[in-house]
């Protein structure tokens, strides 16, 4: 067994100095000597002496903390006997790792300097590629940044310079020369424009529910929206050749808009008379959609049939003078493809006016040839009716409905006939109770008929006192009630007119455009309502 | 114990909340359209030049500077959010040019490093307690050269006391090489005993040819070989603890350059206007 290693105490134990500079050369030898060398790395050891003559003898003149006179003592020629006990120090490891720092901010500073100092910058210092639309000009990087006309010390004084962004958006507006008179500021509007859209915004009380991050973002200073934008702002280059420079995400849109909701598909505010009334805010990428996204399959999957627009028809008509390319409505264009993209999955809607599927019998065709003698048995001159409620169509009558039509006499004595769940049922009753059926969808075609003719004043007088604000939902249920008349029942006036002077009128199958057309939700009063 | 699980839930929670803000701060300015890149730079210098200030302090004992284990806290977790900072300023994906990559890649190393020394220094420790005498790093060529001196003692004293040559040629075949220098030490730092078992087999091969004086002394000289191990292992782990440092420090103030550098080029090119 052995004894441990190391003991501490006052004459045994140095003090170590682990950040001096250098260590004693014989430390690696399992000698130091007690001195240690200098701190410029000079060994201090003196084993030899300079004898001194005193009489006719030469003594040793070693000091005591060196070791003291020495046993032999110096020759007869007065040179000292001890053999030269210096060393050669070593660095120490705080000293080679400050070395080693030294290294490397040295090679790091030529790197910088060699490789980025040339007189024009290199293609090195790039952040990475521009753009395919770009690339044709990132031979040179003084066609888009100012700093590029001299070298590195043209950068530093650059560098101080804190309207470099906007400056150099002056040459992205050598190109882009179309944007008005007023390219650095927000859609190309003027600050006047701008500040007066922005004051009526401020004022109108329309609001809604704002996404959380805007929230938080009104924290940090507001931009001024009549200050000029660098394009850099929200067109971020050198971010790879694929990159798509117009890429935004609608939270950054809002951030600058005065108006902010929680998504389209809560709160977006109404689109309006799309898109005749005004042009929309909109921008419709032609040549995306025609070049990618009608040309990738991934896309096509999303298309009706998985056909792609054929010809500019597709979307647009001549107007009647034939003298307009009018743009198709949403509903017959961008609907095809986008419409699942808006739809409120948390809120797929509430119906609140459907009609019951009722199969009108075929009219005589053009030949003048009869319909089915069965048909007569069970036909009820009902005028037009919609002959594909659809799969979505609702099998109970929407209590908004129900409501409408609680004062009518005659629906009530249909329902009393017919049971309260007649309205899935219509026709399988048309036999046993022929008028009770053909009053309970008079009711209803009459309610369209007094809600066209008189408007809110109808829903009103029909919901009753309590329950009139119901007529006055925003957005309006009569703009949506009007529209549907207008696609289910085209002759709904003549039709009302000659029933009640005791006619009967033809009863028609009125082709719908959609599939479950005839159900109104919420959802689609929604949208359709814009 | 108490107080040390204590301080660490602190310290992280402090690092959690702090990196959430910076990650939401990021997304809110963005929504904002201000050019985050900037912000999350100068905060990215900020905790770079306050985390180097640490290597200063080390070397400022004397001055009043607040106690080195808070300074190691600190750093610490400034060190991990640096890398949260670091990810949300490249856009949590990878730098495309040329210059960005170099710049990264110095980081990445600095960081990785530093992630790297945070492990040594937490699981180190532990080991060198746990085998042989703990003895300062600076002192082990001392102990070396005392442990040598010893078993050469051993062998001369048997070489002149018995009449053979037996642990001499034991000595000079398996033993000198082994006592010269620190050996086994990548063995060591992977904490494995397979050098030891092996050479105390080959000793122990040796004492059928060996007297009852000779094998008394080439036990004295076997425990001389387990404690000059276990010196090895204490040379071992003690020099990765300092080897790492090697990597961090110097490629700190590399980065350093490479940072001044980069934002030089940045605002000459893109402006400082947020």
């Amino acid at each position: 067994m052995t004894g441990p290693l190391q003991q501490f105490d006052w004459k045994s134990s140095q003090y170590e100095r682990p950040t001096r500079n250098w260590v004693c050369g014989r430390l690696c030898e399992g000698t130091p000597c007690d001195f240690g060398p200098t701190n410029r790395g000079e060994c201090q050891v003196q084993s030899t002496c300079t004898p001194e003559k005193v009489g006719d003898r030469f003594q040793c003149t070693r000091a005591a903390v060196h070791g003291g006179k020495c046993q032999n003592g110096p020759g007869p020629d007065g040179r000292c006997s001890e053999p030269d006990a210096h060393c050669q120090p070593h660095r120490s490891l705080f000293h080679k790792r400050r070395f080693a720092v030294v290294v490397c901010l040295g090679l790091s500073l030529a790197f910088c300097l060699v490789v980025f100092g040339s007189a024009a910058p290199s293609s090195l210092i790039s952040p990475g590629d521009v753009t395919l639309q770009h690339s044709s000009v990132d031979h040179d990087c003084a066609n888009c940044h100012a700093a590029a006309a001299g070298g590195f010390s043209h950068w530093a004084g650059n560098a101080l310079d804190s309207e470099v962004a906007l400056s150099d958006s002056g040459r992205c507006l050598k190109c882009h020369v179309d944007l008005g008179h007023n390219p650095l500021n927000a859609h190309g509007l003027s600050p006047k424009h701008l500040a007066e859209m922005t004051q009526r915004l401020q004022q109108s009380d329309e609001s809604s529910q704002r996404h959380g991050l805007l929230a938080l973002a009104r924290l940090a200073p507001v931009r001024e929206p009549n200050q000029p934008l660098a394009c850099a702002a929200c067109h971020h280059e050198h971010r790879g050749r694929t990159f798509d420079l117009t890429k935004m995400s609608s939270l950054q849109c809002q951030s600058c808009h005065v108006r902010q909701f929680e998504s389209f598909a809560h709160g977006h505010p109404s689109l309006g008379n799309y898109p005749y009334l005004r042009r929309t805010r909109i921008y419709f990428d032609h040549a995306r959609h025609l070049h990618q996204y009608f040309q990738d399959k991934d896309f096509k999957r999303l298309m009706p049939d998985g056909k792609s627009p054929a010809s500019c028809s597709a979307c647009h008509e001549l107007d009647v003078a034939g003298r307009q390319m009018l743009t198709l409505g949403f509903d017959r264009t961008c609907n095809k493809c986008h419409a699942d993209e808006i739809v409120d999955r948390d809120f797929p809607g509430l119906p609140f006016f459907a009609l019951p599927a009722f199969t009108v019998p075929a009219a005589p065709d053009a030949g003048g040839e009869a319909a089915p003698a069965d048909a007569d048995e069970s036909a009820i001159a009902i005028g037009d009716w919609p002959t594909n409620p659809g799969a979505t169509a609702v099998t109970a009558i929407p209590p908004f409905l129900q409501l409408l039509l609680a004062d009518d006499p005659g629906y009530q004595a249909a329902v009393k006939t017919l049971g309260p769940d007649a309205f899935s049922h219509l026709d399988r009753a048309r036999q046993a109770h022929p008028a009770a059926v053909a009053k309970y969808l008079w009711s209803i075609k009459k309610l369209m008929h007094a809600v066209v003719e008189h408007g809110d004043k109808e829903l009103e007088r029909r919901l009753g006192p309590n329950q009139k604000e119901l007529a006055r939902l925003q957005p309006s249920i009569l703009e949506s009630l009007l529209n549907v008349q207008r696609r289910w029942f085209p002759n709904l006036k003549s039709d009302v007119e000659s029933h009640e002077q005791g006619q009967s009128p033809a009863s028609k199958r009125q082709p719908v455009s959609t599939a479950g057309a005839a159900i109104v939700s919420a959802a689609e009063h929604s949208g359709s309502g814009g | 114990m108490r107080k040390l699980v204590a301080r660490r839930l602190r310290n992280l929670a402090s690092f959690i909340a702090l990196a959430a803000v910076v990650v939401v701060g990021e997304a809110v300015l963005a929504v904002q359209l201000y050019r985050t890149s900037f912000v999350t730079g100068w905060l990215l210098l900020v905790l770079i030049v306050g985390l180097t200030t640490y290597n200063i302090r080390k070397r400022l004992p004397f001055l009043p500077l607040g106690r080195s284990s808070t300074w190691l806290q600190i750093h610490i977790y400034a060190g991990l959010l640096s890398g949260v900072v670091f990810v949300s300023h490249i856009r949590y994906q990878l730098p495309n040019g040329f210059f960005e990559c170099v710049l990264a890649a110095m980081y990445l190393g600095v960081f990785l490093s530093g992630v790297t020394g945070l492990f040594l220094t937490r699981a180190i420790p532990r080991r060198l307690a746990s085998r042989g005498e703990e003895v300062i790093f600076e002192r082990i060529p001392i102990f070396l050269k005392r442990l040598r001196d010893d078993v050469e003692q051993l062998v001369f004293d048997s070489a002149s006391n018995v009449d053979s040559t037996a642990i001499p040629d034991i000595y000079l075949n398996h033993l000198k090489a082994f006592f010269e220098t620190p050996r086994n030490v990548l063995w060591h730092v992977l904490h494995s005993g397979r050098p030891r078992r092996r050479l105390l087999l080959e000793i122990n091969s040796q004492h059928r040819f060996l007297n009852a004086d000779e094998r008394s002394v080439m036990e004295s000289i076997t425990d001389l070989v387990k404690v000059k191990d276990d010196l090895d292992y204490q040379f071992a782990l003690q020099a990765t603890l300092k080897v790492w440092l090697f990597v961090h420090v110097p490629l700190t103030y590399g980065l350093l350059v490479f940072i001044v550098y980069h934002l030089i080029v940045v605002y000459a090119f893109a402006g400082g206007n947020l």
